[in-house]
C-alpha cells in the first residue's frame, strides 16, 4: 500500500460505497472519497468532523478522532445519521491514525458505513422480545425454565414472599410443598430426560395456595436439556373438591347416625308398646318430628333454625288455640341440636295431651323463652289440669327420660321439671346457636 | 350366666337414643353399667375408678375420645370404638387394635366383641 502514491489510493477509495473521510490535525475534514448528493464540496471541507453529528453524539466522535489523532489508537462507534432533515439513519465509524501530512502534522482516517438496516431490525426484535416479556411477566402463571439441575435460570414474576435472589439459581422443586416434591422431582426429571409434557398438582412451601403445574420440553442450550414450568393457581376449584369431599362424609355421617337412632327408637318403643297400634302412633309420631326438622334444616341449608319456628312446627298442630307462644325473634338453634330439641318438643307435648293440660278442654300451655347468662331458657308451662292425676307417668315413664336425655345428653342442656298445683312446668336451658 | 357379669362398664355416646339402647343390651348381657356420659369431659371424671371394659364413640359434643381411650389402654381397660363416620382418623399406634363398631351397631357383633375383650379369644 505504501508503493502506491497518495493519489493513487484516493482514485481507489473513491468507488468504495462506504464514506471515506481524512482529518487533519484540528479534526476538520480534508478529504472526502464521495459525497452525500444533498451536500456540496464547500459545505463539507473544513469543517470539524463532530458538526456532523447529533448533539448527543458530538462529544463520542470528537474523542475518537482525539484519541486517533494524539494517542495513535483506533475506536469504533456507531451514531445516528443525517439525511433530509431527519436522524433518522444509523452510522458505524470507525477512527484510525492516518500518516501525518507533509508538515508531520497528524491526521485520522474515518471508515463510515450505513447501518440504519441492520439497527432497525435490531430495535423491531428488541421491542418484540420487550413485548413478549410483558405478555409472559403480566401472566397470572408463574412461568419459569429450569436447567437440567433442576435449577431456575428464569422466572416471570415472583411472589410477594419471594424475592429474586430466593428463587433464580434455586431449584424449583424446594418450592413445592413436601407432600408433592418427590412427585414433582419425577415429573420434571422424565420430562428432562426427554419424555413428554406432564402435569401435578401441588401446594407451596411460602403461601397456602394451591397450584397445577405443566411441565414443558424447552429448547435445550448447548446440549443441556431444560424445562418450562407452568403453574396455574387452581385453588378455588381446589377448595371446591375439597368442600365437596366433607360434604359427602358429613352427609354419610349423618345418615348413619340417622339410621342408628331411628333403629334404636323402634326397639326402645316397641319394647313399651301394650299393642302393635299403640307402638305405630308412638313411633310414627316421633319419626315424623325427626323428618320435619330434616326438612327445616335442608330448607335452611343446614343453617341454625329459629327456635320459635321450631316449637310452632312441633307443638302449634297438636296444641292448637290452647296454645300462647311467646319466643322472642333470634333464639336460634345450632343444626346438629335441631332435631334432638324437636323430639324433645314432640315428647313434651304428646305427655301434655295423655296427661297433661291438653287432656282438658281448659287447659292451656304458655311457651315462653327469654336469655339467661348467655343461653336460651325455655319455660313450658302448663295451666287448667293435670296437675295431680298421670303425674307419676309424666315424671317417671320412658317419654320424660327420652326427654332429659335428649336436652342433657345430645345438647348438653339442663332440664328443670316441676309439679305444680295447676300443671306441669318444665325448664329447658340450652347454649344459643350463632346465627 | 355368661360370664360377663357383673363386670363394670362405661359407656360414651352423646346420641340419648343411641345410649338408651345400648345400656339395655349390655345390662342383658349381664354387665354393670357404672357411668354413661355424653361428653369427654364427664367421662373423664367417672374413669378414674375400676373398671372391666369402655365403650366409647369416637367423635362427640366436646371432642373425640381418642385421649381418654389411649389412657384407658395404658391401664388395660380393653375399649371399643362406636362411630358413625366411615374411618376413625388419626388413630395413634396404641389404639390401632381397638376393634371399630359402626352405627347402627349389629347386636351380634357388639356381643361377640365384647365376649372376645372380656371372655378372650376362644369365646369370640
Amino acid at each position: 500500500m505504501s508503493e502506491l502514491p497518495e493519489s493513487e489510493l484516493q482514485a481507489i477509495l473513491a468507488h468504495l460505497p462506504d464514506f471515506v473521510v481524512i482529518v487533519d490535525h484540528e479534526g476538520r475534514f480534508c478529504w472526502v472519497n464521495h459525497l452525500d448528493p444533498t451536500l456540496r464540496r464547500e459545505q463539507v471541507l473544513g469543517q470539524r468532523i463532530d458538526g456532523f453529528n447529533r448533539p448527543d453524539y458530538q462529544a463520542v466522535a470528537w474523542q475518537a478522532v482525539q484519541r486517533a489523532l494524539v494517542e495513535r489508537v483506533a475506536t469504533e462507534y456507531e451514531a445516528p445519521g443525517y439525511r433530509d432533515g431527519e436522524w433518522d439513519s444509523w452510522y458505524w465509524c470507525r477512527v484510525l491514525p492516518f500518516p501525518p501530512d507533509a508538515h508531520g502534522r497528524p491526521r485520522a482516517l474515518v471508515l463510515t458505513r450505513n447501518v440504519t438496516e441492520r439497527v432497525r431490525a435490531q430495535k423491531a426484535l428488541e421491542q418484540s422480545e420487550a413485548r413478549f416479556r410483558m405478555l409472559v411477566e403480566s401472566s397470572p402463571d408463574f412461568i419459569a425454565i429450569l436447567d437440567a439441575q433442576r435449577r431456575i435460570l428464569y422466572a416471570n414474576w415472583l411472589g410477594r414472599e419471594l424475592a429474586e435472589e430466593q428463587v433464580i439459581g434455586q431449584p424449583a422443586p424446594g418450592f413445592v410443598d413436601e407432600a408433592n416434591r418427590a412427585k414433582s422431582v419425577a415429573a420434571i426429571d422424565r420430562v428432562l430426560q426427554g419424555g413428554p409434557q406432564e402435569s401435578y398438582d401441588s401446594g407451596v412451601v411460602f403461601n397456602d395456595r394451591r397450584y397445577r403445574t405443566r411441565v414443558v420440553p424447552w429448547p435445550s442450550e448447548a446440549g443441556a436439556p431444560r424445562v418450562l414450568l407452568v403453574a396455574s393457581d387452581i385453588t378455588e376449584e381446589f377448595r371446591a373438591a375439597e368442600q365437596r369431599r366433607v360434604m359427602h362424609a358429613e352427609l354419610d355421617h349423618r345418615v348413619k347416625n340417622s339410621m342408628a337412632t331411628v333403629v334404636a327408637l323402634a326397639t326402645q318403643t316397641a319394647r313399651r308398646a301394650s299393642s302393635l297400634e299403640g307402638f305405630e302412633q308412638a313411633f310414627s309420631g316421633r319419626i315424623r318430628s325427626l323428618a320435619e326438622t330434616h326438612e327445616a334444616l335442608a330448607a335452611a341449608g343446614w343453617g341454625t333454625l329459629e327456635l320459635k319456628d321450631i316449637v310452632a312446627r312441633v307443638v302449634g298442630p297438636v296444641a292448637g288455640e290452647q296454645l300462647d307462644l311467646d319466643i322472642p325473634a333470634n333464639h336460634r338453634v345450632s343444626p346438629g341440636w335441631a332435631s334432638p330439641l324437636a323430639l324433645a318438643l314432640h315428647e313434651l307435648v304428646t305427655n301434655a295431651t295423655k296427661y297433661g293440660a291438653l287432656s282438658r278442654c281448659a287447659g292451656r300451655v304458655r311457651i315462653a323463652c327469654e336469655e339467661v347468662d348467655g343461653r336460651s331458657l325455655l319455660v313450658w308451662t302448663e295451666s287448667g289440669g293435670g296437675g295431680a292425676g298421670g303425674g307419676e307417668s309424666a315424671k317417671e315413664g320412658f317419654g320424660m327420660r327420652l326427654v332429659r336425655g335428649l336436652i342433657e345428653r345430645d345438647i348438653g342442656g339442663r332440664l328443670t321439671v316441676a309439679q305444680r298445683e295447676d300443671g306441669w312446668r318444665y325448664e329447658i336451658a340450652f347454649p344459643r346457636g350463632k346465627a | 350366666m355368661n360370664g360377663l357379669g357383673g363386670k363394670r362398664v362405661l359407656v360414651l355416646e352423646d346420641n340419648s337414643i343411641v345410649a338408651m339402647e345400648l345400656e339395655e343390651r349390655l345390662e342383658a348381657m349381664g354387665l354393670t353399667i357404672v357411668g354413661s356420659f355424653g361428653s369427654v369431659a364427664e367421662l373423664e371424671a367417672a374413669a378414674a375408678q375400676p373398671v372391666e371394659l369402655a365403650i366409647l364413640d369416637v367423635s362427640v359434643r366436646d371432642g373425640t375420645s381418642l385421649e381418654l381411650a389411649s389412657r384407658l389402654r395404658a391401664r388395660d381397660v380393653p375399649c371399643v370404638f362406636v362411630t358413625g363416620y366411615g374411618t376413625v382418623p388419626n388413630l395413634p399406634p396404641e389404639l390401632r387394635e381397638v376393634p371399630v363398631l359402626h352405627k347402627p351397631i349389629a347386636l351380634r357383633a357388639l356381643e361377640a366383641v365384647i365376649a372376645r375383650l372380656l371372655l378372650g379369644p376362644a369365646a369370640g
